[in-house]
């Protein structure tokens, strides 16, 4: 049953819909519960960073967990040890006939080259950083200079470390080259 | 500022709304399966058996070795407390059978006879506060509120270290309750709701759950008298004359609440266990996957007879019920408790360009007469 829209009405829906607007405008919501990184941050707390393609992927499971496990070939390493392939886990997957999912969890595909910001805790597990924030997408071949590189806004579920307050994400787009600048500055001030 | 004088101000901010919404509003979503390729699509969700458990209740433990590090002046003890909390917020919420019940601290892991929820603690990687999850096998079940498949076992990741995070502030609360709704069976939502995350969702530690979530949850495990207490908005999504699967459809009330649910492959939806009130309603696409993701918004798509995914349709163009490009020309929709507004349909042009994502927000403070 519909009802004709009275004229007078016609600024409470206006308001009615930028009210709504204000508490729900925002991007897709992408993840888990994520804490804000700046580039920086990742640079810093990322143990390896490095550019490569997906070459397989394998399913294991660790206590309560299964992890989808990406063999990584690595094309370049821009912070860390030098290895010519890594095991990137990402939570959830499918094994003996389980299904485990974790809503917004990367989901990396074979053939695909990203670039990685990826940490190693005690257990050797190596994941990504932030998950989908550490993960950026190369969206032209890779010349002398670099390839850009970028990764949309994930605006909702990301905390501020400082606030505990929800705040804005800003999309990534940069340039392989600046990356390389970037790594090497924030680390070398890092060292002095 | 004084609206009501200004109609030309109105209209753009009517404009500027609806294209924020475009790319803002999906509702809460299930994990979905289907029993056909090509229909009837009827959802099939995955949820918990009630009815095999102890007292109808889903068991949650907690892994006992807990954290390996909390805050000064934080303990174990302070974190079960949020858990057992966060898990009472589930079991309230108004018109669903769902009860959470502490089963007390275990090993994790460690078998289990009957379904449950497992609570542990992982190191998480830099920027991940949290994960949450359900796992199944994905035989289908009978039951008399109809098919579904069963959650074998559901899971809450929460940080090994605690030191940097109190276990009684707010936002661990908000966190903790919106990892038990995927425990229980729920996805993202765009709507303001504990399960969207949204930087500007208006769920508090005080009241945890919007409709949008309580609907949500209540559909998966309806009380008795849900269907009576309760109307249903439903139609069909389709673009350029092709269904539309995934459309988020919105019922926006007068009190600024929002209500929304995803269409079938078939492009039909049902927006169930609403209140009885006006609605305006409105259709949009998902926003698009970023990097990573492999579907749009980061929602995983229903799964058909033959376990493959049916993916959401691409970018269209949003329109508010009946046809209308903004707000001002929408209809109002009289939603009544027990019945079904029907024929709630939109046809959409498709649009070539990606759906508008906003990364900043504004604030209006419109008065009010």
């Amino acid at each position: 049953m519909a009802s004709d829209l009275p004229e007078d009405k016609t600024m409470r829906i206006a308001i009615l819909a930028i009210g709504t607007l204000a508490v729900s405008l925002c991007p897709a919501v992408r993840a888990a519960t994520l804490e804000k990184l700046e580039l920086d941050d990742m640079i810093r707390k990322a143990s390896e960073i490095v550019r490569g393609q997906v070459t397989a992927k394998n399913v294991t499971r660790q206590g309560a967990i299964i992890y989808t496990e990406a063999t990584v070939t690595v094309t370049e390493r821009l912070k860390g040890e030098t290895k010519k392939t890594v095991k990137v886990s990402t939570p959830g997957g499918s094994i003996d006939g389980v299904t485990q999912t974790f809503p917004g969890s990367p989901n990396l595909h074979t053939g695909a080259e990203y670039v990685f910001f990826l940490w190693t805790g005690k257990s050797g597990v190596t994941q990504i950083v932030g998950l989908s924030q550490g993960l950026l997408d190369l969206t032209e071949a890779v010349t002398a200079s670099g390839a850009k590189l970028s990764r949309a806004a994930i605006a909702d579920g990301v905390v501020d470390p400082d606030t505990g307050k929800r705040v804005a994400d800003a999309p990534v787009s940069l340039t392989l080259g600046t990356l390389r600048s970037r790594v090497r500055s924030v680390l070398g001030a890092a060292k002095e | 500022m004084h609206i009501r004088q200004r109609p030309i101000f109105v209209r753009i901010l009517a404009l500027a709304a609806f294209f924020g919404l475009v790319s803002t509003a999906s509702g809460y979503y299930h994990f979905v399966h289907f029993r056909t390729r090509f229909g009837p699509f009827q959802p099939i969700y995955e949820k918990f058996n009630l009815a095999t458990l102890p007292g109808q209740a889903v068991p949650y433990f907690i892994a006992e070795q807990g954290p390996s590090q909390v805050a000064a002046n934080d303990s174990f003890a302070s974190l079960v407390s949020q858990i057992r909390l966060a898990a009472r917020v589930w079991s309230e919420a108004d018109g669903s059978s769902l009860k959470l019940t502490f089963a007390g601290l275990q090993t994790p892991g460690a078998p289990q006879s009957t379904p449950s929820i497992e609570v542990v603690f992982q190191e998480l990687p830099p920027g991940v506060l949290a994960m949450g999850g359900p796992s199944v096998r994905g035989a289908i079940l009978e039951s008399p509120d109809g098919p579904f498949v069963p959650i074998e076992r559901a899971t809450v990741v929460l940080p090994a270290d605690f030191s940097q995070q109190p276990t009684w502030s707010e936002s661990f609360f908000l966190t903790l309750t919106h990892e038990f709704g995927h425990a229980v069976g729920l996805q993202h939502s765009l709507t303001s709701s504990v399960m969207s995350t949204s930087i500007t969702r208006a769920t508090t530690k005080s009241k945890p759950l919007a409709l949008d979530d309580v609907i949500g949850v209540d559909i998966l495990y309806p009380a008795r008298n849900l269907q009576a207490s309760s109307g249903t908005i439903q139609g069909r999504v389709m673009v350029e004359g092709s269904p539309a699967n995934m459309a988020s459809v919105v019922a926006l009330s007068l009190d600024g609440t929002a209500v929304s649910a995803l269409t079938n492959p078939d492009g039909t939806y049902q927006i169930r266990g609403m209140p009885p009130g006006s609605y305006y309603v409105y259709a949009h696409p998902l926003p698009p996957a970023i990097v990573g993701e492999a579907y749009n918004a980061g929602i995983t798509p229903p799964l058909d007879a033959d376990s493959r995914y049916v993916p959401s349709t691409g970018s269209f163009d949003t329109a508010f019920f009946p046809a209308a490009k903004d707000p001002v020309g929408a209809q109002a929709m009289v939603v009544s408790a027990g019945f079904a507004v029907d024929g709630v349909n939109f046809d959409l042009k498709r649009r070539q360009s990606r759906p508008f994502s906003a990364s900043r927000h504004s604030v209006f403070r419109a008065k009010w007469r």
